[in-house]
């Protein structure tokens, strides 16, 4: 039962919402449209204080983000615990995200401290952090401002029930990265669709562009060549991306971009031998497709540095500063060929 | 599996004489860098560095440097293109 009544939310003192540890279809349908990114910029909820289950002043408190994801996967985790989940402002974006620019930092936990009274709501000193949010929080300083003292916590949510049971004592197993085949692949469809307007425009480019041949414009020809080259493309770059996620391990290469065109050579070469069977059109336009496909996976395995759990700043700068004249090259030399064999 | 990236150019340092063995670095780093050797925490797999700079901000003896940042090339090109610091999504 909740024994006091702590202030959350701006000045106006509210007792806590108590939150479910079940999720419901509505948390679900959310989960699978961040996977896509709809609406992930605004998909978060509002900061300050929340019970799970009945805590009372010896509850431990469990500090997180207010990515509305983040919160349902730790609340998820929270069957037959009663906790305080402190939310802080992180303007709606992920624990490790947050920590990196500082949103989930120091100021920000001293500020939401403060404003929750969160002395008067537990009689205790102690604060869970989720481990991953380390690079945003001095522990000792937020110890010095407040006197609540930090203890990070396991890197997953699922792990949370162990570390509490063990007097919050984390293993080295729950301090380690794991990056299991699930957790790759989910991060597939969102590469896909941040690079979907990109993929639209060539697409456009490509069917209006096959119309040409030789000297002549006809709709036939882009019936002929355009929509087969478009398919290839397409379904090579949705290959490709769960391809790149699926394999990362098992890719004997270091730069995510060649790990990408690792996979998108093979792709590429399939793509050609479908094109040469049915005889959409001459070399040319085989060729090309088939770079393009190359640079294409090149570039997807690029920007999937941002979502590794183990790229650094500094090897990404080697990476673009090597390959991303490289894949600009292949792409470039792939659609001018792609582009002249309409002329031919 | 362990999965390794380019690490030629890794910018962690540690000033050994100002280490006070407390282990906070062994806590918060997620890739088993740190190892406490003696009453000193030393590097042990400076290769596994993914520098997010948890161990540096944390320490109280600042004794642990890092140039930390956004490892992310989407975001190195938006900030090259908007001529700011490195940014996700767009929210330059």
């Amino acid at each position: 039962m909740i024994t006091q009544q702590p202030c959350c939310c701006g000045g106006a003192c509210q007792p806590p919402i108590t939150v479910d540890s079940r999720l419901n279809w509505r948390d679900r349908l959310g989960f699978a449209a961040m996977r896509f990114g709809f609406g992930r910029d605004r998909y978060s909820i509002e900061p300050g204080l929340y019970a799970a289950g009945s805590p009372n002043l010896e509850s431990p408190v469990l500090v997180t983000a207010n990515y509305k994801m983040t919160f349902d996967i730790l609340r998820s985790n929270l069957t037959g615990i009663n906790a305080w989940i402190l939310v802080l402002d992180t303007h709606g974006i992920n624990v490790w995200c947050a920590a990196g620019k500082g949103t989930f930092g120091t100021d920000e936990i001293v500020q939401k401290i403060k404003q929750v009274r969160l002395d008067s709501v537990v009689s205790h000193k102690n604060i869970v952090v989720p481990q991953l949010g380390a690079p945003g929080i001095a522990a000792h300083e937020v110890k010095q401002q407040t006197g609540f003292r930090v203890n990070y916590g396991p890197i997953r949510a699922d792990g949370i029930k162990k570390y509490l049971d063990a007097g919050m004592k984390a293993t080295p197993d729950m301090r380690q990265f794991r990056f299991p085949l699930n957790d790759r692949i989910a991060l597939a469809p969102l590469e896909l669709t941040v690079m979907f307007k990109w993929i639209i425009l060539l697409i456009l480019f490509l069917a209006g562009m096959s119309g040409f041949h030789a000297s002549e414009y006809s709709p036939q020809h882009i019936i002929n060549t355009g929509i087969p080259a478009v398919i290839i493309l397409t379904a090579a770059w949705i290959a490709a991306g769960f391809l790149i996620t699926a394999l990362l391990p098992y890719i004997p290469v270091k730069m995510l971009s060649l790990k990408g065109m690792f996979v998108g050579f093979p792709l590429a070469v399939l793509g050609g031998i479908y094109w040469e069977n049915y005889r959409f059109d001459n070399a040319f336009g085989m060729d090309g497709l088939g770079l393009m496909i190359i640079g294409i996976s090149g570039y997807l395995g690029l920007v999937l540095t941002g979502s590794m759990p183990y790229t650094s700043i500094s090897g990404v700068k080697i990476e673009m500063r090597k390959m991303l004249p490289v894949i600009a090259a292949i792409f470039s030399l792939g659609l001018t060929f792609w582009t002249v064999g309409r002329f031919l | 599996m362990k999965l390794r990236y380019l690490n030629d150019e890794l910018t962690l340092r540690q000033d050994s004489g100002k280490c006070t063995g407390c282990g906070v670095c062994l806590d918060v780093c997620p890739h088993s860098v740190w190892r406490l050797e003696g009453r000193k925490a030393v590097i042990a797999d400076l290769a596994a560095c993914m520098e997010c700079g948890a161990c540096a901000k944390n320490c109280i003896a600042g004794a642990i440097y890092v140039h930390s940042g956004v490892g992310c090339a989407r975001a190195v090109i938006n900030g090259i293109i908007s001529g700011t610091e490195p940014c996700c999504d767009g929210k330059c």
